[in-house]
């Protein structure tokens, strides 16, 4: 049964172009200049304005509400964030541009990293909540038929 | 200007039902915006307030009706839209027609058999890679449907009835056969991998039709094609809130429960006078007709509680509805680890 794996996400076939290995054969700048000119290897692609990384765009490949809005609520729950929200860029386009301004000196990508994952936390906790109350019916509801 | 007290608390938990329109719809408990409230994500009081109530579970039909209590609605619309459109099953993706004589076309009967559920456990199965057209084991179930049509000797002269004048001529579920691929014979059995429902009508045929066909299934979500959703439909209704602001007697209270669905206003009998009282606000389902009638409107407020949400989610068949909410929570958390996952790989150059 060793050979079967499951997956319950899509793997975007953009990332078979790049694989692990050629990215560490490829140099730190050669790297960084790929990365600005927004060539489309990524699920995650950022922008940021000028050298200040309190205010970043970040680009989701193959995202919408779902995890758009999501994602927004957690971000916005962060009280060091001044500014979040997403759009998507077009109907047509499976993208959304996901911005977060912070107040103070504080990088964008932490809050983005902090409300991924308390997310993760929240799903996991309903997950838990969930299973243990379905088990609890289930359990009640055998003991009703005995 | 600062609301008053028992107001604020009614904008943070309340959606109002006005009787031109809804008010308060939108999240507003956002750390800074309400003075006193410490509103920071705490993972301590979401475990402490949140809480999964089983109301109903029905096997036979697939229907599950739980709720959720103190979650927002971001994420409570995140699982209902996941649970559309984003946890993966198996349907008849490649339809190989060798013989279609039927007065079907190819592809509408192509059509039709790709919406069959196909009860496959869609866990132990892989997404097909790009650009393979064969299929192998891992990631491909094949289906095989041979039937022919033919007069019946057995028939009396006279009858009309199609079912005695001839065999064969309606195409079910049921006649389609599974053929293993590889080592799949020895992994599942034949009650493992079939249709889920023996009794759906796929084509009529008359003597001397017949149809020969392959049909290859693959795994899939619903973003794709809607056949590959698992569930009939999968929705949820915030709790109604019906307060009565003044005591309502007498044939008032009479007109107030007919405004309401059945149960939710009873009438009780206190010294010989007859007054409403709301028994089970659960049951409405919010016509607001009680804000037509003006004698009405000023003693009733109608309201929904923010956090308490009422999921209804009813299964095809492939998966049973509790597995399903499970598989779209953990689809949510793939997401989350893909995106933490690109970040640290980022981060590492």
């Amino acid at each position: 049964m060793s050979h079967i794996k499951c997956s319950t996400f899509k793997r975007s076939t953009k990332n078979n172009f790049m694989t692990k290995l050629t990215r560490l054969k490829l140099s730190k700048k050669l790297w960084r200049d790929m990365k600005r000119k927004a060539v489309f290897f990524s699920v995650l692609t950022v922008q940021a304005e000028g050298s200040d990384d309190s205010c970043v765009t970040f680009v989701l490949h193959d995202e919408d509400h779902t995890l758009g809005n999501s994602l927004r609520y957690m971000i916005m729950k962060n009280p060091e964030v001044e500014f979040c929200g997403y759009s998507n860029t077009h109907p047509s386009e499976t993208k959304i541009n996901f911005r977060i301004q912070t107040r103070g000196e504080l990088p964008a990508v932490e809050p983005f990293r902090k409300g991924l994952n308390d997310l993760s936390g929240v799903c996991q906790h309903v997950l838990n909540t969930f299973e243990t109350s379905m088990k609890t019916y289930k359990e009640q509801k055998e003991e009703a038929m005995d | 200007m600062a609301a008053p007290k028992s107001n604020v608390e009614e904008i943070r938990n309340r959606v109002i039902l006005g009787e031109y329109g809804v008010r308060n719809v939108h999240t507003t408990d956002f750390p800074g915006n309400y003075r006193g409230y410490d509103d920071t994500w705490d993972q301590k009081k979401f475990e402490e307030n949140f809480r999964v109530d089983i109301i109903e579970m029905d096997e036979s039909t697939g229907t599950l009706e739980f709720d959720m209590v103190g979650i927002d609605a971001a994420i409570a619309n995140a699982f209902r839209r996941i649970l559309l459109a984003e946890v993966p099953t198996m349907a008849v993706e490649k339809v190989f027609i060798y013989n279609n004589t039927s007065i079907v076309q190819d592809e509408i009967l192509a059509h039709r058999l790709g919406l069959i559920p196909v009860k496959a456990d869609p866990r132990l199965f892989e997404y097909r890679s790009a650009g393979d057209e064969e299929g192998t084991e891992i990631d491909t179930i094949q289906f095989q449907l041979n039937i022919k049509c033919s007069r019946n000797p057995r028939a009396t002269k006279d009858s009309t009835d199609p079912s005695e004048l001839y065999l064969n001529h309606m195409v079910y579920t049921k006649h389609m056969k599974w053929i293993p691929i590889g080592n799949q014979a020895d992994l599942f059995s034949e009650a493992d991998i079939c249709p889920v429902h023996d009794d759906i009508l796929i084509a009529k045929l008359r003597p001397g039709q017949e149809l020969d066909i392959v049909m290859h299934c693959v795994k899939g979500i619903g973003q794709d094609h809607a056949k590959f959703s698992p569930v009939a439909t999968a929705s949820y209704r915030l709790l109604p809130e019906i307060s009565l602001m003044q005591a309502v007697e007498g044939d008032l209270a009479e007109k107030l429960k007919h405004c309401f669905s059945k149960g939710v206003i009873e009438i009780e009998n206190v010294n010989g006078r007859k007054f409403a009282k709301v028994v089970n606000s659960r049951l409405d389902t919010c016509s607001r007709e009680v804000l037509r009638y003006e004698e009405l409107k000023n003693k009733v407020k109608l309201a929904r509680v923010r956090d308490h949400f009422i999921f209804s989610v009813e299964s095809t068949g492939i998966l049973p509805p509790d597995v399903l909410v499970s598989e779209a929570i953990k689809v949510l958390m793939a997401k989350c680890r893909r995106f933490l996952d690109e970040l640290d790989s980022s981060q590492v150059d």
